[in-house]
């Protein structure tokens, strides 16, 4: 169906014309007969299809990612801060089993606690101290990956 | 008693098997699974649609694209098969999407991709693979056009055992029908 589609406007898709590295002679026959596949072929593309699927949700879900909610709302999404929590989480959190869990956890939980400190100033205040102590051993430790 | 005993067991079944099953579900994350060369790349597009009339009217999907440190872009096409090894079709694939984002952007698209196999085992292998230039793309498209309008005779697939599995087979030529 795609074919006919893309067909009609005289445009061809990267996938129609990759088949020209597999069988020239199928591509003409594709065009007198259209497309056509074995039951097998279909289970494949139906395999493929949700391959696919799967493979962008995991990138939507790398591009959401980039948040660091509490972080964000203390120091700001650009602070020095932010960036080494955020380095510290894809450089050693996201590159483990345990380090994923703890991320996924720490986003469930994390909008909530926004949502207090918002309310309260006081514990902006005291949540940024805490941070500040966890982000200097954050970048002790990444410091300490990097040295040679 | 019992039942408050019971209760909690069931709540602690459930809770392992949620965990056990999120684990699961998460332990492929995209970081598991883009190449080891683009680790500090930054994933930009993903499922993207490119559509460009000029030199060729083309439209290509991008199943990943990655911009380098240095703002160039690098490619990504997911494919399930056996065989953990890229095709010619597989460059020709990418080749076309280089050229799409190229033309339409205007950003510099690396002259190499990546081909990601998944495997019937689940796992996932790269292969770094080098893309025709603009012209190799365009001159295929007009050879395309020349076999399906019956202006060139087509060629057949490298391999006969490519041929076993194909849906037209009754009606090819090359076995003499």
């Amino acid at each position: 169906m795609p074919t006919r589609r893309h067909a009609q406007r005289n445009e061809v898709s990267a996938t129609e014309l990759a088949e020209m590295g597999f069988c020239e002679k199928r591509v003409q026959l594709v065009h007198l007969y259209g497309e056509q596949a074995m039951p097998e072929q279909r289970k494949a593309m139906a395999r493929g299809q949700m391959a696919h699927q799967r493979y962008l949700e995991e990138g939507l879900a790398a591009t959401a990612d980039r948040r660091c909610f509490v972080a964000t709302f203390v120091f700001g999404p650009d602070a020095r801060e932010t960036q080494v929590l955020r380095a510290y989480r894809d450089a050693v959190l996201l590159r483990r089993r345990w380090g994923r869990i703890l991320v996924a956890a720490y986003y469930r939980v994390a909008p909530t606690g926004c949502r207090i400190m918002a309310r309260s100033p006081a514990t902006v205040v005291r949540v940024r101290r805490i941070l500040r102590v966890v982000v200097a051993w954050c970048e002790w430790a990444l410091g300490d990956r990097r040295a040679p | 008693m019992t039942w408050s005993a019971a209760y909690l067991l069931a709540s602690l079944v459930l809770a392992v098997w949620l965990v056990r099953r999120w684990t699961r579900l998460h332990a492929s994350c995209e970081r598991a699974s883009r190449p080891r060369e683009l680790a500090n790349a930054e994933l930009v597009y993903m499922e993207k649609l490119f559509r460009i009339g000029e030199p060729i009217r083309l439209v290509a999907r991008v199943d990943r694209a990655y911009r380098l440190p240095g703002g160039s872009l690098v490619l990504v096409e997911l494919k399930t098969r056996k065989m953990s090894r890229p095709y010619l079709s597989d460059v020709i694939q990418l080749s076309a999407q280089r050229l799409a984002i190229e033309m339409l952007t205007g950003e510099v698209v690396e002259p190499y991709g990546y081909v990601s196999v998944l495997g019937g085992n689940r796992k996932m292998r790269s292969h770094q693979v080098r893309l025709l230039d603009a012209e190799a793309v365009v001159d295929l498209y007009r050879r395309r056009e020349a076999i399906r309008t019956g202006r060139a005779p087509p060629a057949y697939a490298s391999a006969e055992s490519a041929c076993r599995g194909c849906a037209l087979r009754s009606r090819c030529d090359r076995f003499g029908r």
